[in-house]
């Protein structure tokens, strides 16, 4: 008797424990988009082709870019020009390797009210990019310089509104970004030195839209497009007398990256100070 | 009873759930693999190293000389020059501590002082070989850690079997047989006459090179060297004229005028005779200490326009390596050069 009522005790503490989910549920049947979920995101992200994009020069050291570096006569040291990807060798004969595209993957938590066909909501999420976003010069050392960009982290807060059909959800999404943007810069001059610096934490934005479907009761699945926009403009390099040189006047009286009067060093930043890309995901959620 | 069948349904709605849950573990967790997948095929393809750039293929295209190649390319004759100058005047080579450098350092061969009986002569190659020493120290500053070491030097007569670069050019010259040495540290005219074979090509390795040196800082620095070489030059040149033409109460030693006029020639022979495309230099310019008239003077060898002739670096090779092909090494400097000029200019 004492096991049987504690038997029909647990049975009623389990039917307890269950009886939210079970409304819920019922709940989820009216309105499939209403509550929590948790998710992951993954596929293939492309950027743009950014043309045009340089490595631009700052020679006194005053903060603006544009100047020129020029060589000892006068000439422009980077006659040879620029390419918008990374540097293949010392010189433009053999091109550029254009921006790495790559895999994208996040897990997100977020939370949905729907009433009636509308769903509005707001979804978190973190994750990387293995995209990469390059540009180099060519001097006519002849000597290649590539600035490159990498997505180390992203995280983002967004807000989502839709519309749904049954188990179907169109949305659209808008929410702001910060990222950890890894800087990388690859060059074939020996004799400078040179040293990367810049704020690796950015803000940005990410917009887009996409289809969700429900599966079951819990799971949805869904594609997704979305554009993620980063400022980017902290990235230098600082270019200085390397130990080749420096133990040489005549050397160092002829380097056009420290060529008097401004015999520091010169700096070196992208044009392109906006670091942009495109995502066509897969989304998988788990509603509770 | 009732109860009991109640409980059954919420044991079984309890198991219905369990195996939802596991099947979306399963699901989540391939997805999860598929993207981890995804992820390691990614790393495979953008790793960080891919934006590293290779070296460049082959033809790699030249770097452009700088001002330190042209400098280095001087040093190398001011070592040659200063040398020889030190160890007629003073039977001692230049001290250790000007000699290293990058490249590989080589040894002197030869060299003796000379038993100087005029002591003109003998103050003005002590004057001259402490420029050429000065030379060797300013350029070893300007170049500072770039500077090339020493490379081998032999400045020796050598033997009738073995000849050394001095008697190898006299024998091309005509100044000694295929069976004399010339040794220019013997007396005062062999002096004159191994010194000329040096000045005149400094004064046009210099101007030659005046059109490679980019910083005028440099440049005039050179301008100063090819002004002392040149100096030296007329120095080396007029001495030799008087003592072939003779003065009051000396005999004449015509055979110094020859023998300048002589090695003039074999100069020209060595440095082509046509007129370099690329820097516009003309072969045939050596001239000797006499003019067209015999009984006339040509101390300082010039055009038409009074201007000293130049030689690229390649005809400047092309004589301290005693050889008018395209070589890297012979003659005075029979380990080649440091540096990135070292091939003489294909005249042959």
């Amino acid at each position: 008797m004492k096991t049987s009522h504690l038997l029909s005790c647990a049975g009623l503490a389990l039917s307890g424990a269950f009886a939210m989910p079970a409304a819920a549920q019922e709940t989820t049947e009216e309105r499939p988009f209403s509550g929590v979920y948790i998710g992951a995101a993954g596929g293939y992200d492309v950027q743009g082709n950014d043309v045009g994009s340089s490595i631009q020069f700052d020679r006194n050291l005053d903060g603006t870019f544009g100047d020129q570096v020029s060589t000892i006569g006068g000439a422009n040291a980077f006659s040879p020009g620029f390419c918008n990807g990374s540097a293949r060798t010392a010189v433009p004969t053999f091109g550029c390797r254009n921006d790495d595209d790559g895999w994208a993957y996040y897990g997100r938590v977020g939370m949905d009210a729907q009433r009636g066909n509308i769903v509005v909501g707001v979804v978190g999420e973190f994750g990387k990019s293995e995209i990469t976003d390059s540009v180099a010069a060519f001097s006519s050392t002849p000597a290649s310089y590539t600035m490159a960009r990498k997505i180390n982290w992203e995280a983002s807060v967004r807000g989502r509104a839709g519309y749904a059909v049954n188990t179907t959800l169109f949305y659209g999404t808008f929410g702001a970004g910060y990222a950890k943007i890894d800087r990388l810069f690859f060059t074939t001059n020996t004799a400078n030195a040179f040293a990367v610096s810049g704020k690796r934490q950015q803000w940005g934005f990410l917009g887009g839209g996409g289809i969700e479907q429900k599966l079951t009761r819990n799971i949805s699945i869904g594609m997704e497009y979305m554009f993620h926009q980063y400022k980017d403009d902290d990235f230098r390099v600082r270019t200085t007398a390397g130990p080749a040189i420096s133990g040489s006047p005549i050397l160092l009286a002829n380097n056009p990256f420290v060529l008097a009067p401004n015999t520091t060093g010169t700096d070196f930043k992208r044009s392109d100070e906006k670091f942009r890309w495109h995502s066509l995901r897969a989304t998988a959620a788990f509603r509770f | 009873m009732t109860d009991i069948q109640t409980k059954l349904e919420i044991f079984d709605r309890i198991a219905d759930r369990r195996n939802e849950r596991r099947s979306f573990l399963r699901f989540a967790g391939g997805s999860a693999l598929a993207v981890g997948g995804a992820s390691l095929l990614a790393a495979c393809g953008n790793d960080d190293s891919d934006l590293a750039p290779g070296p460049t293929p082959t033809p790699t295209p030249a770097a452009a000389l700088n001002d330190a190649d042209v400098l280095n390319f001087a040093l190398q004759l001011e070592y040659l020059e200063a040398q020889f100058y030190a160890y007629a005047a003073f039977g001692v080579g230049l001290n250790a501590s000007l000699l290293t450098g990058t490249g590989t350092q080589g040894a002197v061969t030869g060299g003796a002082q000379v038993r100087f009986e005029d002591q003109v002569i003998r103050d003005y190659a002590r004057e001259i070989a402490i420029d050429e020493v000065a030379h060797v120290a300013f350029l070893r500053s300007a170049l500072g850690s770039a500077a090339v070491a020493q490379p081998a030097i032999n400045i020796s007569a050598g033997t009738a079997a073995a000849p050394g670069p001095f008697t190898a050019a006299a024998r091309a010259a005509g100044l000694a047989t295929a069976n004399d040495i010339f040794d220019p540290y013997a007396n005062e005219n062999n002096f004159l006459l191994g010194a000329y074979i040096f000045e005149d090509v400094g004064v046009s390795a210099y101007k030659g090179a005046s059109v490679l040196i980019a910083n005028k800082t440099y440049l005039e620095a050179a301008a100063g060297i090819l002004a002392a070489e040149a100096y030296h030059a007329g120095l080396i040149r007029t001495v030799l004229y008087r003592r072939g033409m003779g003065t009051p109460g000396v005999a004449a030693v015509p055979a110094l005028i020859t023998g300048a006029n002589a090695i003039s020639d074999a100069r020209d022979s060595l440095d082509g005779t046509v007129t370099n495309a690329s820097t516009g230099v003309i072969g045939d310019d050596d001239q000797g200490i006499t003019g067209t008239d015999s009984t006339m003077s040509n101390i300082v060898p010039t055009d038409a326009n009074g201007i000293a002739y130049s030689r690229s670096a390649g005809q400047v090779l092309n004589i301290v390596y005693l050889n008018k092909a395209a070589v890297s090494s012979g003659g005075f400097f029979p380990a080649g050069l440091n540096g990135n000029i070292k091939t003489s200019a294909a005249n042959a």
